[in-house]
């Protein structure tokens, strides 16, 4: 549920990032059968990618591990957070244990901003990244 | 400001029809907000 709800209310401002002359990208670590599934789901536009090797995220020191996951006190609070906003667990697919983030990254390579879950359901403010965009 | 370590830059993602391509394709031309998925769920 947490992957639906970051996926989708980062989605919501794809008009923006766009206006602000920046591009959106969405990574998986499950197969591209179960990608091209959400991105129906949920009606992405945005890219979809998949990275069933986990290369990009070990490279980019994005968490993993039980305790990171479910296994914490804040993914409890979290889950409380987006079942009332009304999301719900899909069947599981892909990595179960790894956690993800969001990464801004200018043409130049430079990290504009990153957030790394520290539990499930830790999400990035959106108007945090928008705010990167605004120093592109 | 912190540059994309060379090993997360290169490294090989897949599109949707299967094709791989290096990570760093993706803000070749402009920046971009990557989200990275817990999984697909």
């Amino acid at each position: 549920m947490f992957c639906r709800e970051e996926a989708v209310q980062v989605h919501r401002e794809l008009t923006t990032i766009q206006e602000r002359g920046a591009g959106l990208a969405f990574i998986g670590n499950g197969n591209r059968h179960h990608a091209r599934a959400f991105a129906d789901g949920f009606e992405i536009e945005a890219p979809l990618y998949v990275d069933t090797e986990r290369a990009s995220y070990r490279a980019l020191e994005m968490r993993r591990g039980f305790r990171a996951t479910l296994g914490s006190r804040a993914s409890l609070s979290n889950m409380r957070r987006a079942l009332k906003a009304g999301f719900r667990q899909g069947l599981t697919r892909g990595d179960a244990w790894q956690l993800g983030g969001v990464v801004v990254v200018a043409p130049s390579g430079a990290v504009l901003y990153s957030h790394r879950s520290e539990a499930a359901g830790d999400k990035a403010p959106v108007a945090a990244i928008l705010a990167s965009l605004e120093r592109a | 400001m912190s540059q994309v370590p060379e090993a997360a830059a290169r490294a090989v993602i897949r599109d949707l029809e299967g094709r791989g391509l290096e990570l760093r394709s993706l803000w070749r031309e402009r920046t971009v907000v990557l989200v990275f998925l817990r999984h697909f769920g």
